[in-house]
């Protein structure tokens, strides 16, 4: 690591690139080593070229508005920051003002929300009332774990708890979506796969598990109760009425038959053995009346009470959870990820990191914003995106690194790889080991798992007899009351008769003479107390046999009573053993998932480090074909170089050709002359021969000197043109040499045409082939980038899990929503119409303290979200996961593209109004300052070159339809990826 | 407490345990990522694969639970089989109710799965789990089919959406039927032949300032995409472009675009409208497609209701059939007929059948299912499966596998391997060709 770091060093410094202040100790504060320089000493430092320096300043603080507030900064905020006269420290002061921004309690609201009820619709419990809870917890910053133990711990019958309740209520009641759930967000882990037999893909999460903590919430169901409300009329709501008692019982379905129990445990814990109690003496919920009269009064339990309990008791995996959780709120990413599936096979990516985290924040008592400001604090909070090294070449990214460094780094990635190779074998053996540890005393905690099932199956028989027994006594006890009133009743009814017949007499003897209306009135009266005096033994027995009725049946339920302990005495024993084996087979437990997650760390990081080296050798493959690339380019230019001076030498050859060819005629031309002439004269002495034959025959004939003169002329005009003949000859046959030597010299011309032809054709195929291999080449390259784009992707996603680098993340809906109303100011004019409405209703005094003012801006801002939240829940609709899905996982669609283009709300927000941007733009006479107006409002950064100069122009020749134009830019900019995501 | 009733099989839990072991490189020094995905069939090549083969789905939903007996297995003369008649089929010795003369006349491109038990009888739960081919828990949601074919078939080139829900009224949000895959995979509900909502312009924007701005949109991308592209940004561009098109193929979803006399023939009613809608939708490329046919759950009267409905869905469904085979697409089309449950062979006082979920009838057509086939087999009276018995968690198999996915294989969701179908179950491979 050392040697790493140090070769790394120099790699840094040969690339220029700035030392990250992380080298430096930051501060201590009050004396102690704070959260966030624990962080940053924390996180692995190794591979500075693979650690991205901090993020722009302008970006940064996008980044944190966004996390602390939902929204993105305004562009005043913005300004203000890059202006702060004290650049050095003003982080930490932004940062604490942002938290105390009213927008940064709507976050946690809106955080609180979502992750204990995961988008679920307010079926029960109405919106405003549950975000009016969440406010208040907000506000008073209440300790996370205090916030979950009263959701736990809440009750139906008191009406300021509903809001708490809805843990419960929203899902449905049901014990098994509420254990599930419980499971995931108190704890993190997913042990949904576990309900039927331990989990099929995660050796950590046991069946056991779910069903310990499902004994926490079982049998519940939702009831419903009626109530009066304040004008006295009668009610009716659901309750969350759980029955929780007894142990859960279950079997794998992949072990049918063999049977398990347990009481409750929470993970990382053992099973809760409470004291045994006779079902007539258990607890029972003893709910206040007064607010919830005539609701039904379902036997509650103290389960959820012990659930708190154990919270109490330092869960590891219940503050781990919530240190998860908070950390993945500021970064967009868990430690342990996905969030609720912490498991052995699944550890923290840094684990000293998780444990710091949640020591602190168990620490602080859960202080929520301590840990969101310490988180922000960190250095590696403020990591940037990109690597040092990283460089985009054509959609893909490639290592930019001189070779030497390029060394340095493989040598110190194979060094580190080497060391973890070697203790790779001792690591698997280890996890091996604990992992048959952890079986045999499992197979050891079944054993006891077994007879335990077995006697608490003797138990069951036993309770349900003292349950029938129970029932049959009492009704015995119901007819020795009514027995008993039948007696009273009658002894009263002697005792009225007696008495009225009393009082006749009296009455009789203050009137003269017997009244015989009376007489009989009196007679009647005695008679009837006979009569019922008569009635009295039969009553008496009554009474006495309901007594020895209910007597004899008090002691046989007493009897099934000792039976019951009979079988609780069986059960204790085994009870302790089964805790003394739980508790084995649970440090046992620890104990593998410590080795395990240890082995699968070493071979992530290997993994990682694998995954450097397959990029930097792709990346070497892109350079490699690239230089190929340029060999065959050139290659193939010489080759058109060597077809060009063919085609030149052709080009110069044919002209002689052309006049060789030219001569060959001219010559053949004057043989033709020449035969012509030669033809002329043979027909004119065969003329003149035919003449002086003439001429001779006639001389034979007629002899005179006329005809012999004639004759004379003719032979001497014969023998003219005969020596002309053979001159003529002559001249043929001098030119038939001429032209044999011309056709000769023609034809060694063309050969040498037809061979520079030749020699053309060849080159020209050649350059051909070398252009093809060009091309070949330039395929590859694409292909080579392409990989190595996909092996830096990897590598990308190590090092941001090495938190390395910060992800770049999608806005969540609320996000999205509030950001877009903020940037188009709509948020803020909102705020200012509620701020001004409730100045009319009760104006501030001049001298209003500080906190007065700043309870105003908050309720102010809490008025102007609750009116736009029809608004913000468009976006949860479109934009969110479903309902119970754990997070909000990123995905597009076309009916998201068409809302934002067509919905209306979008583009009409981005349209000019009371000073928004789109108004500041189209009031900005200077297209430059107007487009960096735009950008510095939106994406919370300068423009480039390239956009100020195009979207400048844009709206410099944007004439009579700036209004439209400004406002089809903002919408431009509110709808690019950019403002959708954030780094 | 009692047991847990979910189940899953031992067997495909096993393999698919081992499968992760060793694609996850566990087991020794590992040369691939931890975070591998097994047998993940919505990556790379065979992911592909599967939409090359432009299968698509389509199920007609009997709400309130169709009669069996009424439809595809009569018992007439029996003392549960009621009034009506069987008739003879295109299909010889294949025999359903006289409520079907038209679909008769198309048995032969039909299969009947006549063993269905899914031993539940209740509305809901017996919709969910014919729809979902799991059983409802609370501690877990399942995707719908539709949801799951649109992740697995649905070609996103097109511009349309892939799983679309056809009802008389139509709107109602987004629920939660895809589950884990997402909202992206949920329905689109359309009611008479509305299309999907924002597919228009705003108002005040002209077809020059509509090209603009989205001009403008791109170039402003652009530049930031040369510094950092992501799959987010990458796909979050393009559900842009997806949208842009959608708002061009918006004829695809008006229904009156059709043939009058294809109007005629399907019928001038919601039923009627909706199968010829999906038709037109299937053949625009739309991967899922439910019609929902209300309301059979016929405690009353049973008989006259089924010969009122069954006279609807009879003619509308076997012109639907006879369309898709007549265009050559039902080799790639599934086409499932279902209900959350059937009625009871008991006929009640009121002259009714209620819930009854013991031995029931699906049917099937198109895709790799086989053609003219009969599976299955009640008894005399209707009143047990005697052979060939199939719950929702087999259908569900088969199903898929009749349009080419692999059933057994896991989707990788956020880091979880999540099985597509229940492991406990398995496909009928007997109706599979």
């Amino acid at each position: 690591m050392r040697l790493g770091q140090s070769l790394l060093f120099r790699c840094m410094l040969t690339l220029g690139l700035l030392l990250t202040s992380h080298l430096s100790v930051p501060p201590s504060v009050h004396g102690q080593t704070s959260l966030s320089t624990s962080i940053d000493v924390l996180v692995d430092r190794d591979f500075d070229a693979l650690i991205s320096p901090r993020e722009s300043e302008s970006q940064l603080f996008r980044r944190l508005s966004l996390d602390l507030r939902l929204v993105v900064p305004t562009q005043l905020e913005l300004d203000e920051f890059l202006a702060d006269p004290s650049p050095d420290d003003r982080w930490p002061r932004w940062v604490k003002r942002f938290l105390n921004d009213p927008l940064h309690r709507e976050r946690m609201v809106d955080w609180l929300d979502k992750t204990l009820m995961q988008r679920r619709p307010n079926k029960y419990v109405d919106r405003a009332k549950w975000l009016s809870y969440l406010r208040q917890v907000v506000d008073e910053n209440k300790p996370l774990d205090a916030i979950v133990k009263e959701s736990i711990a809440s009750v139906w019958w008191n009406p300021s708890q509903r809001a708490q309740q809805r843990f419960f209520l929203e899902r449905e009641g049901d014990s098994h979506a509420v254990s599930r759930d419980i499971g995931r967000v108190f704890f993190g882990r997913d042990m949904q796969c576990a309900q039927c037999h331990d989990h099929p893909n995660v050796d950590d999460y046991l069946q056991i598990d779910y069903h310990g903590l499902l004994a926490f919430v079982s049998p519940s169901s939702l009831a419903e109760a009626k109530f009066k409300d304040e004008k006295g009329a009668e009610q009716k709501i659901q309750i969350y009425a759980e029955r929780a008692s007894g142990d859960a019982t279950f079997e794998s379905v992949f072990d049918k038959g063999v049977l398990f129990r347990t009481g409750t445990r929470v993970p990382g814990g053992t099973e809760q053995i409470e004291t045994y109690e006779v079902p007539d003496q258990r607890y029972q919920a003893t709910p206040s009346p007064d607010s919830l009269e005539g609701a039904p009064k379902p036997p509650s339990s103290s389960r959820r009470a012990s659930l708190v309990t154990q919270l109490s008791k330092a869960n590891q995996a219940f503050a781990e959870n919530w240190a998860n959780r908070v950390w993945a709120m500021m970064t967009g990413r868990g430690i342990v990820h996905p969030l609720d599936m912490h498991h052995a096979d699944n550890p923290p990516s840094n684990p000293k990191l998780l444990t710091a985290l949640t020591q602190s924040f168990v620490a602080t008592g859960y202080d929520l914003r301590s840990l969101v400001e310490q988180i922000a604090l960190s250095e590696v909070y403020q990591r940037g995106s990109r690597l040092p090294v990283e460089s985009s070449l054509r959609n893909g990214t490639v290592l930019n690194l001189p070779k030497d460094a390029v060394d340095n780094l493989t040598n110190a990635i194979n060094a580190r790889k080497q060391a973890m190779d070697s203790q790779l074998p001792q690591l698997a053996s280890a996890a091996e080991a604990a992992k048959q540890g952890m079986d045999d005393s499992k197979t050891a905690w079944r054993a006891v798992q077994k007879e335990r099932v077995a006697i608490r199956a003797d138990l069951d028989k036993a309770e349900a007899t003292f349950n029938d027994v129970k029932k049959k006594l009492d009704e015995s006890n119901a007819a020795l009351i009514k027995a008993d009133k039948l007696r009273a009743d009658l002894n009263t009814r002697i005792a009225l008769l007696e008495e009225a017949a009393s009082k006749l007499e009296q009455a009789k003897t203050l009137a003269p003479g017997d009244d015989p209306e009376l007489v009989q009135a009196i007679t009647t009266a005695k008679a009837k107390a006979d009569a019922s005096k008569a009635a009295q033994p039969a009553s008496e027995k009554g009474v006495v046999d309901a007594t020895a009725l209910r007597d004899t049946q008090n002691v046989a339920l007493e009897t099934e009573r000792g039976k019951i302990q009979e079988v609780v005495d069986r059960l204790k024993p085994i009870e302790q053993s089964l805790t003394i084996a739980d508790q084995t087979f649970l440090a046992s437990r620890v104990k593998w998932q410590a080795a395990q997650s240890e082995h699968i760390l070493t071979v992530k990081s290997m993994v990682a480090l694998s995954n450097v080296q397959s990029w930097i050798t792709l990346s070497q493959t892109v350079s490699q074909e690239e230089s190929e690339h340029r060999l065959a380019a050139e290659a193939r230019d010489q080759q058109k170089v060597v077809v060009a001076n063919y085609m030149a030498q052709q080009s110069k050859h044919q002209p002689i050709v052309a006049e060789a060819k030219a001569l060959l005629a001219s010559i053949e031309s004057k043989k033709t002359v020449s035969q012509e002439k030669r033809t002329s004269l043979a027909a004119e002495l065969a003329l003149l021969q035919t003449t002086f034959d003439s001429l001779n025959k006639s001389t034979s004939l007629v002899a005179t000197d006329s005809l012999e003169s004639a004759k004379q002329a003719v032979a001497a005009s014969r023998e003219t043109r005969q020596a002309t003949q053979s001159a003529l000859e002559k001249e043929l046959t001098s030119i038939d040499a001429e032209l044999m030597a011309q056709s000769q010299k023609l034809l060694a011309l063309s050969a040498e045409e037809t061979s520079m032809e030749t020699m053309r054709v060849a080159a020209a195929k050649l350059a051909e082939q070398a252009e093809q291999t060009v091309q070949v080449k330039a395929t590859a390259i694409q292909q080579a980038i392409d990989t190595c784009g996909t092996a830096f992707q990897q590598v990308l996603e190590d090092r941001q899990k090495n938190l390395a680098a910060a992800p770049f993340r999608a806005l969540s809906p609320e996000q999205l929503g509030l950001s877009i109303l903020r940037a188009t100011k709509v948020l803020d004019n909102y705020i200012a119409a509620e701020v001004a409405e409730l100045e009319k209703q009760a104006p501030l005094a001049a001298d209003a303290t500080p906190a007065q003012r700043e309870a105003r801006t908050l309720q102010a801002t809490r008025q102007a979200i609750d009116k736009l939240r029809p608004n913000v829940d468009v976006f949860a609709n479109l934009y969110a996961s479903g309902v119970g899905q754990t997070s909000d996982e990123f995905f597009a669609s076309p009916d998201q593209a068409l809302f934002m283009a067509n919905g209306g709300s979008v583009y009409q927000w981005s349209a000019a109004s009371g000073s928004n941007v789109t108004d500041l733009i189209v009031k900005q006479s200077d297209a430059m300052a107007a487009v960096q107006l735009m950008y510095r409002s939106l994406l919370s950064r300068e423009p480039t070159a390239q956009e100020l100069q195009w979207v400048g122009e844009q709206l410099a020749n944007a004439a009579d339809k700036k209004v439209a134009i400004a406002q089809e830019l903002v919408w431009g900019l509110l709808t690019s990826s950019e403002f959708r995501v954030y780094p | 407490m009692g047991l847990a009733h979910y189940a899953c099989g031992s067997r495909e839990h096993g393999l698919n345990r081992r499968q992760f072991l060793q694609r996850s490189g566990l087991s020794g020094v590992a040369g691939t990522a931890i975070a591998g995905g097994l047998g993940s069939l919505t990556t790379g090549f065979a992911a592909e694969q599967l939409k090359a083969q432009d299968m698509r789905l389509v199920v007609f939903n009997m709400h309130g639970g169709l009669s069996q007996l009424e439809s595809w297995d009569p018992k007439p003369g029996t003392k549960t089989g009621g009034p009506c008649r069987s008739i003879p089929t295109s299909v010889p010795g294949t025999h359903v109710s006289d409520l079907l003369p038209y679909t008769a006349k198309q048995m032969h491109h039909l299969c009947v799965l006549r063993g269905v038990n899914t031993s539940e009888d209740d509305h809901g739960k017996g919709a969910y789990m014919m729809l979902t081919g799991r059983r409802q828990t609370a501690a877990a949601e399942y995707p719908q089919i539709g949801a799951v074919a649109a992740r697995m078939l649905n070609d996103e080139s097109r511009g349309l959406p892939g799983h679309i829900v056809v009802t008389p009224g139509g709107g109602g949000g987004k629920g939660n039927e895809a589950a884990y895959l997402g909202p992206k995979y949920s329905s689109i509900s359309l009611g008479g032949s509305k299309p999907p909502p924002n597919t228009t312009k705003p108002d005040g924007i002209n077809d020059e300032a509509e090209l603009r701005r989205h001009d403008f949109r791109r170039r402003l991308n652009a530049e930031f995409l040369t510094r950092r592209r992501t799959a987010i940004t990458d796909a979050y561009t393009h559900s842009y472009e997806q949208a842009l098109r959608l708002m061009e193929r918006r004829d695809v979803f008006d229904v009156s675009k059709e043939p009058q006399a294809d109007q005629d023939r399907y019928g001038k009613h919601d039923l009627g409208r909706q199968c010829l809608m999906a038709r037109r939708l299937l053949e625009n490329g739309v991967s899922f497609v439910q019609v929902t046919h209300s309301n059979y759950d016929t405690h009353n009267d049973n008989f006259n209701f089924h010969i009122e409905q069954l006279g609807e869905f009879d003619k509308a469904f076997a012109t639907f059939v006879a369309d898709l085979s007549d265009r050559g697409m039902l080799e790639k089309t599934l086409v499932v007929v279902l209900s959350e449950f059937g009625r009871t062979p008991n006929i009640n006082l009121y002259y009714g059948r209620d819930h009854w979920s013991k031995a029931w009838s699906i049917v099937m057509a198109g895709g790799k299912v086989a053609r003219g086939a009969v599976y299955g087999k009640t008894n005399d009276e209707g009143t047990e499966v005697v052979d060939g018995k199939v719950d929702h968690g087999d259908l569900f198999h088969t199903y898929l596998q009749a349009v080419g996915i692999d059933s057994t294989q896991s989707i990788a969701v956020d880091g979880r391997q999540l099985p597509i179908a229940d492991p406990a179950a398995a496909p009928v491979w007997k109706v599979l060709t």
